[in-house]
């Protein structure tokens, strides 16, 4: 037994102070340590896991040009850019931009492009190129010449694998919303992944 | 067995429960390792301790990652087992198996060393059985009995063996913690701690010493893996309580040297070995003059405890090496009624009873045990740092609810930064142990020789690959071992991950079709 060893209190301010340090960090630590978060049921584990496994994500720019060559297609398709970044930017996914260039059949899925529409594609490339790079995210790009705008991102959806495509459309032209129905119709009827459809509300008459 | 229904062990271990399978695993090994290191390293023992720290921080990292991910019994063992394969797995089984069985036999020990504080006949008692002289058989027989209850303890079941560590684990960190906030905040003297640090720092061959006899101080983690299969909600719960562990276990293997050096001349600490931390105690202020009997019961119950996660750890390492084929299945088999693996737990409480036995005939028992203490557990997390590499190339689809934190990208694999420093760390800890211990130089590598010796004989009796491993669907067990977890959110992590692999898979077969 030591008891009668002689003990002074003989407080020192450094002692005090990791005296106090080890309590509060001690104390921290196991409250931390007992707050288990909530777990989630099955069912939405599975949305929010499926949700969260997307790491191939194609963003169609559609050129419609030879559709409808007054067709201003850019805002709706990068602001699916940004929605397509900012659902994936936390899991290290790859956006595919894919350019989409729908030809008439009277000319080869080849022909050269004129150079007014080349110029749209570059400048329709580098707005999206610019809005993934500001998230940080990875990105591949691809020009892909078909007869059905449907058939060209079903195709580039299967052969990246992509798990989700995010088509950006406009509203409140008419004409357009036909052409689109036609585009997305199949798509929605059998995908070939998860589809995501951003269509804008018709602007205000003002 | 054949005619034998599968009974699986029973999920009960809450986070509490969980931080005092390796909480007292530790706080025992504190007690213990505390005397020992003082004694050789001295004035640098707060440095030993940081050293070896800094080894398990990364070592604990990886097994926060691995047990997280693999919820199930066997801990650094089944880790291996999975990454490197059937033989790497057996030898970290044995290296694991060493270290429990003894920290069984030593534990009990020592706790019935700590209870015959209060009976100094029993304490003093020493009788000559055949050639082996001063035996002390009443404090053998209490280490048996110890040895007795604990095993009883653990058959009956992990709810009741783990109450038993949580109640006793809470008692003992608020008494551990008390010592080093009143020691801190009255009698720590910086001066004398900085004036023992200077004129007593040891040469760099005792200071190593130190280093691989600190390591034991920092086993409790392994602990938290062998619960995994028992433990409520282990992807949410086993990252929490073993990070808290690794700060807890920190905190107070730094602290006590840190304090004891600034309250108690080195000298006299390394003269009692045996019971450092009552000495530490009893020159505390206010509480001083209870320091020795409050110090012995908090001894005693803390290295009871420790044993106790001991027989849990061997008795579930088994269950999961037997489940694997790399020991016989007979030991595999989980009691019906209390679904515990009985025949695990009652084989190797009588190995750890047999060793016991040794080390009381031997006179040497605690710098022998600590010695091989030391070269099972930094064998044991070598294969567990590699298998976490190992793991990260191999299933990258598994998925980890807590990640070792700074990897570099290597092939398309995240590679973890401390698990290679672990490695290292083990690696070089591991040639400290060696060079520095005599009896772990011989005895350690003869105990690994022993195992592997009958894992040769066993797979060639049964037909199997001797170096080789079993085919085993791994994604199919880790299915099933999610679902029976309830483990939603991995599961279906997990399920998509496959989903995305065999699409990959299908792929890959259609481009390379002519």
């Amino acid at each position: 037994m030591e008891s009668e060893a002689k003990v002074l209190l003989n407080p020192h301010p450094l002692g005090v102070l990791i005296a106090l340090s080890f309590v509060i960090i001690l104390l921290v630590t196991i409250a931390w340590m007992l707050r288990v978060p909530q777990p989630l049921q099955q069912l939405a584990a599975r949305a929010v896991f499926s949700v969260e496994q997307a790491r191939q994500v194609i963003v169609p720019i559609l050129d419609l040009s030879y559709w409808r060559a007054d067709l201003e297609s850019a805002y709706y398709t990068e602001r699916a850019v940004e929605l397509a970044c900012r659902l994936v930017r936390n899991q290290e996914a790859t956006i595919g931009l894919v350019y989409v260039v729908e030809m008439p059949r009277s000319l080869s899925l080849d022909a050269p492009l004129p150079e007014v529409q080349e110029q749209k594609m570059r400048e329709a490339l580098e707005n999206a190129r610019q809005i993934v790079r500001r998230h940080g995210l990875n990105w591949r790009e691809e020009i892909r010449r078909c007869r059905e705008a449907d058939q060209g991102i079903r195709q580039a959806a299967q052969e990246s694998q992509a798990d989700l495509i995010v088509l950006g459309a406009a509203a409140g032209d008419r004409g357009f919303i036909g052409k689109f129905a036609r585009i997305v119709d199949p798509l929605l009827r059998n995908p070939p992944c998860e589809v995501l459809i951003d269509s804008l509300p018709a602007p205000s008459p003002s | 067995m054949a005619g034998e229904t599968k009974v699986k062990l029973r999920r009960e271990v809450t986070p509490w429960g969980c931080f005092c399978w390796g909480y007292a695993d530790v706080g025992a090994d504190v007690y213990v390792a505390l005397g020992l290191v003082m004694a050789a390293a001295q004035g640098a023992t707060p440095l030993a301790f940081l050293i070896a720290g800094i080894v398990y921080i990364f070592v604990g990292l990886a097994h926060t990652e691995l047990a997280a991910a693999y919820p199930v019994a066997g801990g650094g063992q089944y880790f291996t087992l999975r990454g490197l394969g059937d033989f790497w797995g057996l030898i970290a089984g044995a290296a694991l198996m060493l270290d429990y069985t003894i920290d069984v036999a030593l534990f009990a020990m020592a706790s019935a060393g700590y209870i015959n504080f209060f009976f100094p006949q029993i304490r003093e008692y020493a009788t000559t059985i055949g050639p082996f002289e001063g035996v002390n058989l009443i404090w053998m027989v209490q280490t048996l009995g110890l040895i007795v209850l604990l095993t009883f303890l653990n058959i009956k079941g992990i709810r009741e063996s783990s109450l038993f560590n949580a109640i006793l684990g809470a008692m003992d960190m608020v008494l551990e913690a008390s010592i080093i906030v009143i020691g801190f905040a009255f009698a720590w003297n910086p001066e004398m701690f900085l004036q023992q640090w200077t004129n007593h720092f040891p040469s760099t061959y005792d200071l190593l010493y130190g280093v691989s006899i600190a390591v034991i101080s920092y086993v409790g983690l392994e602990s938290i893996s062998q619960a995994a299969e028992e433990t409520v909600r282990p992807s949410a719960v086993i990252p929490r309580t073993s990070l808290a562990l690794i700060v807890a276990v920190v905190l107070f293997a730094l602290l006590f040297p840190t304090l004891s050096l600034g309250v108690v001349p080195v000298d006299e600490l390394a003269k009692r070995e045996g019971d450092p931390v009552a000495l530490l105690a009893s020159r505390l202020p206010i509480v001083g003059f209870l320091a020795g009997p409050i110090a012995a019961v908090l001894a005693a119950t803390i290295v009871l405890i420790s044993a106790n996660t001991g027989v849990m750890g061997y008795s579930r390492l088994a269950y999961s090496m037997s489940e694997y084929g790399l020991i016989s299945p007979w030991l595999s088999y989980v009691h019906p009624k209390f679904r515990t693996p009985v025949r695990s737990i009652l084989f190797f409480s009588a190995v750890a009873a047999i060793q016991a036995i040794f080390a009381f005939l031997s006179g040497k028992a605690m710098h022998t045990m600590a010695n091989l203490y030391a070269f099972g557990a930094m064998l044991a997390y070598l294969m567990a740092s590699l298998a976490l590499i190992a793991l990260r190339i191999k299933e990258p689809e598994t998925p980890r609810p807590y990640w070792t934190p700074l990897n570099i990208r290597w092939n398309g694999r995240k590679i973890p930064i401390p698990g290679l420093l672990a490695v290292l760390g083990c690696t070089g800890m591991l040639i400290i142990v060696l060079w520095t211990h005599e009896l772990a130089r011989i005895f350690g590598p003869l105990w690994i020789a022993a195992w592997v010796g009958y894992y040769l004989w066993y797979r060639r009796q049964q037909g199997k690959s001797l170096f080789g491993s079993e085919v085993r669907d791994w994604d199919q067990q880790h299915l099933a071992v999610l679902q029976e977890t309830g483990e939603w959110e991995l599961l279906e992590q997990f399920k998509l991950q496959l989903e995305r692999k065999s699409r990959q898979q299908k792929s890959a077969s259609i481009r390379s079709a002519p």
